[in-house]
C-alpha cells in the first residue's frame, strides 16, 4: 500500500488516524478477532512506543496462559489519567482484558479495552481499533 | 504520504504527545508546575494546528466557478451536499476533546446545526445522506466499537443503530438510490473488504469483494447493480468497478476505469451516464458509463480544472460532487504562501537568498555551506521531491522526481556528496541515499517494521551510523555489512516518555535530543557510544532553558550547539528565538547558560523539530520565510 493510499484512508474516515501507532497493528492483530481474558497481572513494561502487560489466564481446560498484551504509548495513558503507578499496584491482582488477537496465533493480543482491579475502564480506541 | 497531511498527523501526534506528563524525581518542577507547562504546550499546539488547517466551505457549479462561501471556517473534513442541493454535511473536528461531530449546514444561511454528540475521544467519519436528503447514515466510534448509524438530517429524534461492528475501522461511502443499501469498507494496511448493507435486512452485511490492497469508498451505479471503488493494487490510488453483490462462483468481476490515477470518491451521475472523479492534475475528469447491458466505460476526459485552492494532489475528502453532478462543495485550507530560502547572520540579519520563492521545508546547509538541502512541493501537481540548491548561483536541481512517493526528513551524507532521505512506501518506512547531484540511482538502506512512520534524524560523522526518531523513542542503524536488508536497527534510547530529534555531535562521541518529562520538550545532551550504537552510561545533561520546538543543529568543533524555541515573551505563536549554548565534553559533559541570538517570526507551517537551521562554522542559519 503506498503512501497516498495511507493518507488517502487516514483523511477520508479520520476516525482511523494512526496517531501513536507505530507498526502495521493491522498486519500483526486481527482486528475481527476479538478474545476476552481476565487474569493475574503479573508484569508491566512501561516505555514508548507500546506498553506490554502480562498477564496469566485461566484457559477452559484449567490451565494457566502466559498472555502478552501490546497497548498504546505511555503518554495514552497519562493522557487518560490513567500512570505507570496504576498499574504497578495492580501487580498480582486480576484484570479483565479485551483485544485483538495475534495473527500468528501466539498468546499475544492487541489490547482495544482493559479493567483494572478497581474496576476502571480503559478504552484503547482509537489508537487499537 | 502527502506532505500536508503528515504535517496534520504529525501535529495531532504532537498535541496528544504533549498531553501528558507525569511526576518526576528528576524534573526540579512541582506537579502543579508541570500541568501548567503541559496545559500551556497543549494549547499552543491546538491553536497551531487550527490555525494550519481550518477550512471554509466554498460551492462551486459544475464548470468550476465559485458560487458562494458558505458559513464560517472550521475544522471541516469530508462536506456531502444533500441530493436536494439545499444542506451540507461535514464532519468537524474538535481537537480540544479529540472528537468529532456531523454538523449540516444550511446553504443559504450558512448556519451549522450539530447532529451528533460524541463524547471526549469519539468520533464519527463520512456521513452520506440518504436520496431523499432527509436522513443521514454514519459510522461513529463509540466505546471501542465502530458503529453505522441513521438519523434525521434535522437532528430530531434518536439515532438508530442499523450495524454493530465488531472489528477494525469503517468507512461509510454510500446509500443507494432506492433508500435500500449502505456500502461501506473496511480497509487497512493488510487489506480492504467492500461490503453492502440491506437496511431491510437482518443486520448482517455482505461482502462483495476482498483484497490485500486497499479498497475503500464504493459508491453504487444509479441503478445498484455496481459498485465504484478505489483501490492502490496498481500501486497507486485508481477506479475500479465491480458487481455490487458478489458472483456464485467467486469469481468477482471487475473494471479498472482509469490507468493515471485520481483522488476523492468517484462519483456517479445519476442522470446521464457519467462517472467523475478527480484527477492527480486538479481536474475533474468524467467517463461514460454504461450499466444496461453489463458494465460499459469510455477513456477518462477533462471536465475542468479545480481552482488553484484545491491542493494538488491530495484533499480528495476535501471536494466532493452533488448526486447529479452539478455542484461541488470544498472544504477549501487556507492559501500556500511561497516561501523563500532565507540566509541569516548570528544577529538575525538576512544576508542573502537562495532560489526562486516556492514551496519549501526544512533548508539544511551542506557540511562545506556550499549547498541547501530541501524539500520541495511543486505547487502545480502537488508532487514532493528532495532538492539542492547552489547557495552561490541560486540553481536549483532535483535530487529525486517521483509522483507517486513523497520524499522526507532529508539529511546530508558527511562527505557531502550524497544526501539520505526516507519515504513510507508498501507499508515500508525505508531510507534511501543518492548523490546529491541527483544523478545515478537510489541506494537502499534501511527499512523499518511494517506500518511504522519514521523521522531520519542525521548520519554520524564517521558515516557508521544513521539514527531517525519513531513515535517517541530513538533508534540507530548501523550502515555496515554487505546486505541492508539485513541491517537490524538498535535502541538508542526508549523511555517512559517521548525521546526525539537525535543529532550526533561532530566527533561521535554524544547525541542532542529531545525529551519532555518535564512538561515540555527539552535539549539535552548525552554520550553515545559507538561500538554499541546505544546511549552511553552517564549523565544526561538538560541544556536548554523554556523549552525547545527543534532546530537542533551543531558546530563542526562540537563546542557550540544550536536550538530553536518559542519566544515565550510574545503572545504570537510563530514568535521564536534561535539560541545558542556552549557545550564542554572534557574532562565532563557541561554547559553554559544557553544564548538569545536573535528572534524571529516564522511561518506556522512546517515540522521544526526536523530543521538544522545553523552552519558547520554556526555563523549562518537557513530558514524557509515567507516570500515578499
Amino acid at each position: 500500500m503506498n503512501a497516498r493510499a495511507v493518507a488517502f484512508i487516514c483523511l477520508a474516515s479520520l476516525v482511523a488516524v494512526p496517531v501513536g501507532a507505530h507498526h502495521n497493528m493491522s498486519a500483526i492483530f486481527d482486528f475481527d478477532n476479538r478474545i476476552t481474558g481476565t487474569g493475574v497481572l503479573t508484569e508491566i513494561d512501561w516505555r514508548n512506543p507500546h506498553i506490554y502487560i502480562f498477564v496469566d489466564v485461566e484457559n477452559d481446560a484449567g490451565e494457566i496462559e502466559a498472555w502478552s498484551f501490546e497497548g498504546p504509548p505511555p503518554f495514552f495513558f497519562r493522557n487518560r489519567d490513567f500512570s505507570r503507578t496504576d498499574f504497578e499496584d495492580a501487580l498480582g491482582k486480576t484484570v479483565r482484558v479485551e483485544a485483538s488477537r495475534a495473527r500468528d496465533g501466539s498468546m499475544s493480543a492487541l489490547i482495544r479495552e482493559l479493567t483494572l482491579p478497581d474496576g476502571r475502564v480503559i478504552s484503547a480506541c482509537p489508537q487499537n481499533c | 504520504m502527502n506532505f500536508k497531511n503528515r504535517g496534520i498527523l504529525r501535529a495531532l501526534t504532537l498535541i496528544v504527545a504533549s498531553f501528558g506528563v507525569a511526576a518526576s524525581a528528576l524534573a526540579q518542577t512541582t506537579e502543579e508546575e508541570r500541568n501548567a507547562l503541559q496545559e500551556a504546550e497543549r494549547q499552543r499546539a491546538i491553536a497551531r494546528t487550527i490555525a494550519e488547517n481550518q477550512r471554509q466551505l466554498t460551492l462551486y457549479d459544475s464548470r468550476g466557478r465559485e458560487l458562494s462561501e458558505i458559513g464560517e471556517t472550521e475544522l471541516y473534513n469530508f462536506p456531502q451536499l444533500s441530493p436536494d442541493l439545499s444542506l451540507i454535511s461535514a464532519v468537524k473536528i474538535d481537537l480540544q476533546d479529540e472528537m468529532s461531530d456531523i454538523v449540516i449546514i444550511d446553504v443559504e444561511t450558512g448556519e451549522p446545526t450539530q447532529i451528533t454528540q460524541s463524547g471526549p475521544r469519539e468520533s464519527v467519519g463520512t456521513p452520506v445522506w440518504s436520496p431523499d436528503s432527509t436522513e443521514l447514515a454514519y459510522v461513529a466510534l463509540r466505546g471501542s466499537r465502530f458503529n453505522i448509524y441513521r438519523r434525521r438530517a434535522d437532528g430530531t429524534g434518536e439515532a438508530e443503530i442499523v450495524y454493530q461492528h465488531d472489528g477494525g475501522p469503517i468507512i461509510l461511502a454510500d446509500w443507494s438510490l432506492d433508500g435500500r443499501y449502505l456500502s461501506f469498507s473496511a480497509s487497512d494496511l493488510s487489506g480492504g473488504r467492500l461490503m453492502t448493507l440491506d437496511l431491510e435486512g437482518d443486520g448482517t452485511p455482505v461482502v462483495v469483494a476482498q483484497s490485500d490492497s486497499m479498497m475503500t469508498g464504493p459508491r453504487f451505479s444509479p441503478d445498484g447493480k455496481y459498485l465504484s471503488f478505489v483501490s492502490d493494487r496498481t500501486g497507486r490510488i485508481e477506479y475500479f468497478v465491480t458487481p455490487s453483490t458478489p458472483a456464485p462462483d467467486g469469481e468477482t468481476e471487475l473494471h479498472q476505469i482509469t490507468t493515471e490515477g485520481g483522488f476523492g470518491l468517484g462519483n456517479w451521475e445519476a442522470d446521464d451516464g457519467k462517472f467523475y472523479y478527480i484527477g492527480n492534475e486538479r481536474q475533474v475528469m468524467a467517463i461514460d458509463v454504461g450499466t444496461s447491458d453489463g458494465f460499459t466505460f469510455s477513456e477518462p476526459y477533462p471536465v475542468f480544472t479545480l481552482p488553484d485552492r484545491v491542493p494538488a494532489g491530495g484533499g480528495g475528502p476535501l471536494v466532493t460532487m452533488s448526486r447529479y453532478g452539478d455542484r461541488l462543495i470544498m472544504a477549501l485550507p487556507p492559501r500556500d504562501e511561497l516561501m523563500q530560502i532565507t540566509v541569516l547572520d548570528r544577529e538575525g540579519n538576512e544576508v542573502g537568498r537562495i532560489g526562486e520563492p516556492g514551496e519549501y521545508f526544512q533548508p539544511s546547509f551542506s557540511p562545506d555551506g556550499s549547498g541547501v538541502l530541501t524539500i520541495r512541493r511543486d505547487p502545480e501537481v502537488g508532487t514532493v521531491d528532495i532538492w539542492i540548491f547552489d547557495v552561490e548561483s541560486g540553481e536549483g536541481t532535483p535530487v529525486t522526481q517521483t509522483v507517486d512517493i513523497d520524499e522526507a526528513s532529508p539529511v546530508w551524507m558527511p562527505d557531502g556528496t550524497h544526501v539520505a532521505y526516507s519515504y513510507f512506501d508498501e507499508d515500508f518506512s525505508q531510507i534511501y541515499r543518492k548523490r546529491a547531484d541527483g544523478s545515478g540511482e537510489q541506494e537502499f538502506l534501511f527499512r523499518y517494521t511494517p506500518g511504522a512512520f519514521i523521522t531520519l534524524m542525521d548520519v554520524s560523522d564517521d558515516g557508521r551510523y544513521l539514527t531517525f526518531d519513531s513515535f517517541g523513542f530513538v533508534v540507530t542503524v548501523p550502515l555496515t555489512g554487505g546486505d541492508p536488508a539485513a541491517r537490524e536497527p538498535i535502541d538508542l534510547m526508549r523511555e517512559e516518555f517521548e525521546v526525539s530529534v537525535p543529532r550526533f555531535s561532530p566527533d561521535g562521541r554524544h547525541v542532542a535530543y529531545t525529551y519532555n518529562e518535564s512538561g515540555r520538550q527539552e535539549v539535552f545532551v548525552t554520550g553515545f557510544d559507538p561500538e554499541t550504537g546505544m546511549a552511553a552510561d552517564g549523565e544526561r545533561l538538560k541544556v536548554s532553558a523554556d523549552g525547545t520546538i527543534g532546530g537542533i543543529s551543531w558546530r563542526e568543533d562540537g563546542r557550540e550547539l544550536y536550538y530553536v524555541s518559542e519566544n515565550l515573551d510574545t503572545e504570537a505563536l510563530d514568535d521564536v528565538r534561535v539560541r545558542a549554548v556552549a557545550i564542554a565534553t572534557e574532562p565532563a559533559l557541561r554547559a553554559e547558560e544557553p544564548r538569545t541570538l536573535f528572534t524571529l517570526t516564522l511561518p506556522a507551517a512546517g515540522n521544526p523539530s526536523q530543521w538544522q537551521n545553523a552552519s558547520a562554522d554556526g555563523e549562518r542559519f537557513l530558514f524557509a520565510l515567507p516570500a515578499e
